[in-house]
C-alpha cells in the first residue's frame, strides 16, 4: 500500500470522525475555545503525523455551529481577525452520546476482525 | 491548479482564494478568516522562524491552500450528511403569506420563519452587523440545502438600500421585528439556541385574524389561521 492509499484511507476515516472529536474537545472543556486553540489541542494529543490536517477542522466546526450543536461568540482580536470561540450545547451533547455509542460499536466490530 | 507555495500569510490567502473561486462569497470568507487566524496565530507563537519558514510547516499542518479549499466544499456536506439524525419535518404555514414545507432542522426552521416574518417587506435594523453575521451562519447551513426564502429577504433589502428588520439585544436572543405590511406586524425571536417564536401582534393575515403568539418551538412553528401549533 502506497502512501497515496494510506491517505486516502485516512480520509475516508475521517469523515465523520472528525466531527465526534471535536464535539469531545468541547465537551470536556470547561471554557469556550477558538479554532486555533482547539487544533491544538488535538495536535498534542498524538504523536507522529497527524491524523488529520488542522485546516479541516475549520469548516466542521461552522457545520456544527449552523447545525445546532455548537454555539459560537465572536471576539474580536486586535492581531487579526474576530475569533470565533465555540461551545457545545445541550443538543451537541445528545448528538454527541448518541456518536459515542456508534463509535463504540463500529470500533468493536472492526477489532473483531483485525486484531 | 500548479502554483508556487506560499511563502507569506498574504498569498497563503490569496491562494485559497483563487481556490475557492466561484463558491459561495460567505463560504470564501469564512475560509479566509479561519486561515488568517491560524496563521497569524501560528506566526506569534513562534517569534524565532522567519513568516516564510512557518509557512513551508504549514502546509503539513494546517494543510496547502487547496487542501483546505476542498475541505470547506468537502466537509459541510459529510457534517450535514452526519447530523441528520434529529431531523424535524413539519410545514410553516401562514394564510396569505407563502407556504415553507419541510423545515428539515432547527436552522431551516429559523429561516422559514424569519422568511415568513420578514415576507418581502423588511424595514430597519439598528444591528445590522450582528444580523447579518447571524443570518450569514444561517446562510451557510443552508448552503447546500433546499432553497427557501433567504434570498427573496436578500433581493428586498437589496432594493431597499436600508437595513430593514429592526432587532436589538442580541445576547441572549435575536428579536427580528419586521412586518409584511404595514397592518400586519409580526415579531419574530430567533434565540441563539434556535428556539423560535413568532407572533402578529394584531392584525389579519390573508383574511384570518391573527393576534398573539404563533408558535415557539425549537423545531420550528406551524402557523394556521391565527392557531398554533408546534411540533417536534
Amino acid at each position: 500500500m502506497d502512501d497515496s492509499d494510506a491517505k486516502k484511507f485516512q480520509k475516508d476515516l475521517n469523515g465523520g470522525l472528525v466531527s465526534l472529536v471535536l464535539l469531545a474537545v468541547l465537551d470536556r472543556s470547561a471554557e469556550d475555545l477558538y479554532g486555533y486553540e482547539i487544533a491544538k489541542r488535538l495536535a498534542s494529543a498524538h504523536d507522529g503525523a497527524p491524523i488529520f490536517k488542522e485546516g479541516t477542522i475549520y469548516p466542521v466546526l461552522r457545520a456544527l455551529s449552523a447545525g445546532g450543536l455548537l454555539t459560537s461568540r465572536i471576539v474580536p482580536s486586535y492581531s487579526g481577525p474576530p475569533r470565533r470561540y465555540y461551545r457545545i450545547t445541550e443538543q451537541g451533547r445528545a448528538v454527541l452520546a448518541a456518536w459515542k455509542t456508534i463509535w463504540q460499536s463500529t470500533r468493536g466490530f472492526v477489532d473483531r476482525f483485525i486484531e | 491548479m500548479n502554483r508556487s507555495a506560499p511563502r507569506s500569510i498574504d498569498q497563503y490567502l490569496r491562494q485559497l482564494r483563487e481556490h475557492l473561486a466561484g463558491e459561495d462569497p460567505a463560504l470564501i470568507q469564512d475560509a479566509r478568516y479561519d486561515a488568517e487566524e491560524y496563521l497569524r496565530a501560528e506566526v506569534a507563537a513562534h517569534p524565532e522562524k522567519a513568516e516564510a519558514d512557518i509557512l513551508e510547516i504549514i502546509a503539513s499542518t494546517y494543510g496547502a491552500p487547496d487542501e483546505v479549499a476542498a475541505a470547506y466544499r468537502d466537509t459541510e456536506f459529510k457534517v450535514k450528511a452526519a447530523m441528520t439524525t434529529p431531523v424535524h419535518t413539519g410545514r410553516i404555514l401562514v394564510p396569505g403569506c407563502r407556504h415553507v414545507d419541510g423545515p428539515a432542522n432547527r436552522v431551516d426552521a429559523a429561516l422559514s420563519v424569519l422568511d415568513v416574518a420578514v415576507g418581502n417587506r423588511v424595514l430597519r435594523h439598528r444591528r445590522r452587523r450582528a444580523l447579518d453575521q447571524y443570518l450569514a451562519d444561517l446562510l451557510a447551513a443552508r448552503r447546500r440545502g433546499p432553497a427557501t426564502g433567504i434570498s427573496s429577504w436578500s433581493r428586498s433589502r437589496a432594493r431597499a438600500r436600508q437595513p430593514a428588520v429592526a432587532g436589538h439585544n442580541l445576547g441572549a436572543a435575536l428579536p427580528v421585528r419586521c412586518r409584511r405590511a404595514a397592518a400586519h406586524p409580526v415579531d419574530a425571536r430567533l434565540s441563539r439556541d434556535g428556539a423560535i417564536a413568532c407572533t402578529v401582534r394584531e392584525g389579519t393575515i390573508g383574511g384570518a385574524t391573527v393576534a398573539g403568539d404563533l408558535g415557539a418551538t425549537r423545531q420550528g412553528a406551524v402557523i394556521s389561521g391565527g392557531q398554533k401549533a408546534a411540533y417536534g
